[in-house]
């Protein structure tokens, strides 16, 4: 089994194999749902207004005019979403072949810059898809558990960073921001499903802006605590639980969807404990050869 | 120190251990700055004061003269986002003469030096060709989406205030309209 060096939890080859089918199952269902959302690149209708802002990898794919010829031709676009969907297939098949790991890697990104253009607005939730698969990328076991490792402070600065910014551009002191955050972004949902009961619940909010203006603040704390994860290691189901718990209410007042982020969650379990109690329940001894 | 992940990860390799710091520097830069650089992200979302407004704006989509677009109908948001963002930015594109705002944006930070990224405009940004390509392709999308044929298209900017405890609506009017040639 693996074994704790310093704080980091090193998994073994054979753990960092289940940890890739666990990663790159996740992404095949990821990529189902993209697909029940009409999302996938062959089904954006060749679309035609872009959204690059001031990013300037955007600004770079549309130099290239990627996004437009991939989306433009429908059998292109057709290849791009089965040659995606291999990828990520043969990468949960064969965790330790590096060139489809990379693969998945290079369409994933172009999917997710093309998703986002088109979509008009630079969502987040893919991101963590994005960057799930790099410790993949590696050869020897020891690099992969440090990238994982940097992948779990990744997921920390995201929290950390979001608090940092709130707590510096003092929005936690207007004390009607988490009405006003509810206000833009439910009123389309408030006029086309006004009879519904999700409906009369933010009406029912709307009555309290002390309540939601708590919510906020609760939310903004919450993400300050990832800042712990910086300095150890003790507080990681903490963490995984807040990482679950923020999300909702995300989606809840500001129906912004985060929960495909979750992936980087991941990096907060010690699979380590999991597996030996997946061992002892099993019955398997230490050593023994077990299915992955 | 020593127990520190990046002098772990020093000690183990050194150019990973450069390209992480790289990565963290970036970050950081792209953070003190405020504008993101995929994959250098700012997580800064909410972090501004929201000005209160008096009217709120809900685009409504109306196909084939009958069938209002419920983009909340959907369960998965990926959909709702392609059935409301779109149409929100073609909307702003619209609002601001026709000149896609990051254009107006850029012009306004950049002043004179605006002119030496002039050339990217075709490339990056949305020129009026392709705006009014825009109603076409929502056309095709919905059809899509909602597996009806589509042979009309009408948008409706609703104006609508909060009470207290509810959303009124003030006024509708017609943002725009197509038809199937």
């Amino acid at each position: 089994m693996g074994k704790t060096v310093t704080h980091i939890n090193f998994y073994t080859p054979l753990q960092r194999t289940r940890i890739a089918r666990i990663v790159f199952g996740l992404a095949l269902v990821s990529l189902l749902l993209s697909f029940f959302s009409h999302t996938l690149l062959h089904q954006l209708q060749q679309p035609v207004l872009k959204f690059p802002y001031v990013d300037t990898t955007y600004w770079v794919m549309h130099y290239l005019q990627l996004p437009e010829f991939i989306t433009g031709h429908f059998g292109v676009a057709v290849l791009f979403d089965l040659a995606l969907f291999a990828s990520c297939l043969l990468s949960f098949l064969y965790p330790l072949k590096r060139l489809f790991i990379w693969s998945f890697i290079v369409l994933y990104f172009v999917y997710f810059i093309t998703f986002n253009t088109f979509g008009c607005h630079h969502t987040n939730h893919k991101i963590g898809f994005l960057l799930i698969a790099i410790p993949f990328t590696v050869a020897d076991y020891k690099s992969f558990n440090f990238l994982w490792q940097g992948l779990r402070y990744f997921m920390c600065f995201a929290f950390a960073d979001a608090f940092l910014w709130k707590f510096f551009r003092l929005s936690w002191l207007y004390n009607s921001e988490g009405m006003l955050i509810l206000k833009m972004n439910q009123t389309a949902f408030l006029y086309l499903e006004r009879h519904t009961g999700t409906a009369a619940f933010y009406r029912w909010l709307l009555q309290y802006p002390g309540l939601l203006q708590g919510i906020y603040i609760t939310g903004m704390i919450m993400e300050g605590l990832f800042i712990i994860g910086f300095f150890t290691r003790k507080y990681d189901r903490f963490l995984l639980l807040l990482s679950l718990v923020l999300p909702i209410g995300f989606w809840l007042i500001a129906d912004t969807w985060f929960f495909e982020l979750l992936i980087l969650s991941l990096t907060f379990i010690n699979f380590n404990r999991l597996y030996t109690r997946y061992r002892f329940a099993k019955g398997i001894k230490k050593g023994d050869i077990t299915p992955v | 120190m020593k127990k520190t992940f990046i002098y772990q990860v020093w000690l183990h390799n050194r150019k990973l251990c450069y390209l992480l710091i790289a990565f963290c520097v970036v970050t950081g830069i792209t953070n003190l700055l405020g504008d993101e650089v995929t994959p250098f992200f700012v997580w800064g979302m909410y972090s501004e004061k929201i000005k209160p407004v008096q009217q709120y704006e809900v685009l409504k989509t109306t196909i084939n003269d009958s069938m209002v677009v419920d983009p909340y109908a959907y369960h998965t948001t990926d959909t709702r986002f392609y059935l409301i963002a779109p149409v929100a930015w073609y909307k702003k594109i619209k609002d601001n003469n026709n000149l896609d705002p990051t254009i107006s944006f850029l012009q306004s930070k950049l002043h004179g030096h605006y002119e030496n990224i002039r050339f990217l405009e075709p490339s990056v940004f949305n020129m009026p060709a392709r705006q009014q390509e825009f109603l076409s392709w929502y056309a095709r999308y919905l059809q899509q989406v909602t597996n009806t044929p589509v042979h009309s298209l009408r948008i409706d900017v609703v104006k609508a205030h909060y009470t207290s405890h509810d959303l009124v609506t003030d006024s509708v009017y017609l943002f725009e309209k197509w038809e199937k040639p």
